[in-house]
């Protein structure tokens, strides 16, 4: 069998088991790697259709129910734009109210900024391997070029943005500082932290989510699980989105569990970044 | 079949087509989400939701792809499905199923209002092997993983898997296209 086949099968597979059963992290991340930022919904509609052929008799949608659905989606549905744009406004101010009240700083002026740029820049560790559908795979190890390096080539994308993190009240917040950078064409991007407490991974992970209009709010996009390690005090992080990001709206750091959560509780915030629109 | 389509207008910002798309597909939703979720008050939670991403999907539907049944079916189903995940990875874990519960006759259960494209599948799977139809149902209708029907129906879960993954793949085959296979069934 030829490996041309053995993909084709795998993609399959995982297109099935998403329609029938859904996939964990690692799967989602892997057939977005096989699907190559294109997508595949037959599966899904195929499993759709039996479950219109065996619904049987239909259960009548509850007044009240249905009332409160169409008074929320009223609120939300003004015009197609606005639907959008509403709901990128209200991520934001969800998790604003986390955020502290101003964290700017000069970035340039920092020394932390200019040693990040450096060769030896300590990198922190991502035990989720990002997905390979990302158009520049982003090294975890040093050699060259660096995370840094690899940072500044991002930062000369045309379309790449660049937001300063706010920390919160969350303890592993006191003193941190950074920026994360993003471009859409490239589906890449990197945070950068100077100050973030050390996490210990038998513990818990930092977990960064990324907020765009097509997601619900409840459920932003997963980027990747990371650490910090307690001898480096600056690192730099590549985003490993698990999903496409079209015009991000709010990324955001949270403290999991180890392994990181499909859905987070967010009762531990540490950092947010909105993008200004 | 269908009369006009409703989410091209909820997608322009139509709010009284949000009613008239509640009143077609709304019991539709309940249904499947009443089914999949284990309290009445978690499908109500389920429907707002999935409704919630049928308004933000709804500029996507194209009605050449599937009917719009199907698309808010696709959708409702990715959110059950996403929540019962969620609730599997929680520690209290419900109780399974002691064998293979009653299946439907997809031929039966077929209503009239529903698309063609769940006829097509009724047939689709009215010719399923029986093991395959079954494990297919077992994971669509009553929303169980691969273990789960590998549990109830004392199969490997390898086999459950394999038997899974076809039978979809064969009713996704006959929905794209029934008549090369009509002409093998029926020569």
């Amino acid at each position: 069998m030829s490996a041309k086949q053995t993909k084709q099968e795998q993609l399959e597979a995982l297109l099935g088991d998403r329609a029938l059963v859904g996939l964990s992290e690692e799967q989602q991340a892997e057939l977005a790697a096989l699907l190559g930022g294109e997508d595949d919904e037959s599966f899904d509609r195929a499993a759709a259709a039996v479950d219109l052929a065996t619904a049987g008799p239909l259960e009548p949608l509850p007044a009240h129910l249905a009332a409160k659905i169409e008074a929320d989606a009223r609120r939300t549905l003004h015009a197609p734009q606005v639907s959008s744009r509403v709901r990128a406004t209200k991520d934001v101010t969800r998790w604003a109210g986390w955020m502290a009240a101003a964290a700017c700083f000069a970035l340039a002026a920092a020394g932390w900024w200019r040693a990040s740029l450096t060769p030896s820049m300590p990198v922190a560790s991502m035990p989720t391997t990002p997905p390979s559908s990302a158009p520049a795979p982003v090294p975890v190890a040093p050699p060259t070029p660096t995370p840094a390096a690899l940072r500044e080539q991002l930062l000369a994308a045309p379309d790449a943005i660049r937001v300063d993190w706010s920390t919160t009240k969350d303890p592993a917040a006191h003193g941190a500082s950074g920026d994360v950078v993003w471009s859409e064409t490239r589906q890449s991007g990197f945070m950068r932290f100077h100050g973030l407490a050390a996490n210990d991974p038998s513990k818990s992970q930092y977990q960064l989510w990324i907020f765009d209009p097509s997601q619900d709010a409840k459920t932003p996009i997963d980027g990747g699980v990371f650490d910090v390690d307690p001898k480096s005090g600056d690192v730099i992080v590549p985003i490993a989105a698990k999903l496409h990001v079209s015009g991000p709206t709010l990324f955001a750091v949270t403290v999991e569990k180890p392994g990181g959560v499909v859905v987070s509780k967010r009762e531990r915030i540490v950092v947010t970044a909105a993008v200004k629109t | 079949m269908s009369a006009d389509l409703l989410l091209p207008r909820v997608a322009s910002g139509d709010a009284d087509a949000v009613r008239a798309c509640l009143e077609r597909h709304g019991a539709l939703v309940w249904t499947l989400a009443r089914r999949l979720s284990p309290t009445r008050a978690d499908a109500e939670d389920a429907v707002q939701e999935i409704f919630a991403d049928v308004w933000k999907s709804a500029a996507r539907f194209d009605p050449a792809v599937a009917s719009e049944a199907v698309y808010v079916a696709t959708i409702a189903r990715r959110r059950l499905i996403d929540r019962m995940r969620s609730r599997r990875r929680k520690p209290e874990t419900e109780s399974l199923p002691e064998g293979p519960a009653e299946l439907p006759d997809p031929r039966a259960s077929l209503d009239a209002e529903q698309s063609a494209e769940a006829s097509l599948a009724a047939d689709a799977i009215a010719r399923l092997r029986p093991e395959q139809r079954q494990v297919l149902l077992l994971a669509i209708h009553q929303g169980l993983s691969h273990e789960e029907i590998a549990a109830a129906m004392q199969m490997p879960l390898g086999t459950v898997k394999t038997l899974a993954r076809r039978g979809l793949a064969d009713v996704r085959a006959w929905l794209a296209d029934p008549r090369p296979q009509l002409k093998a069934v029926e020569p």
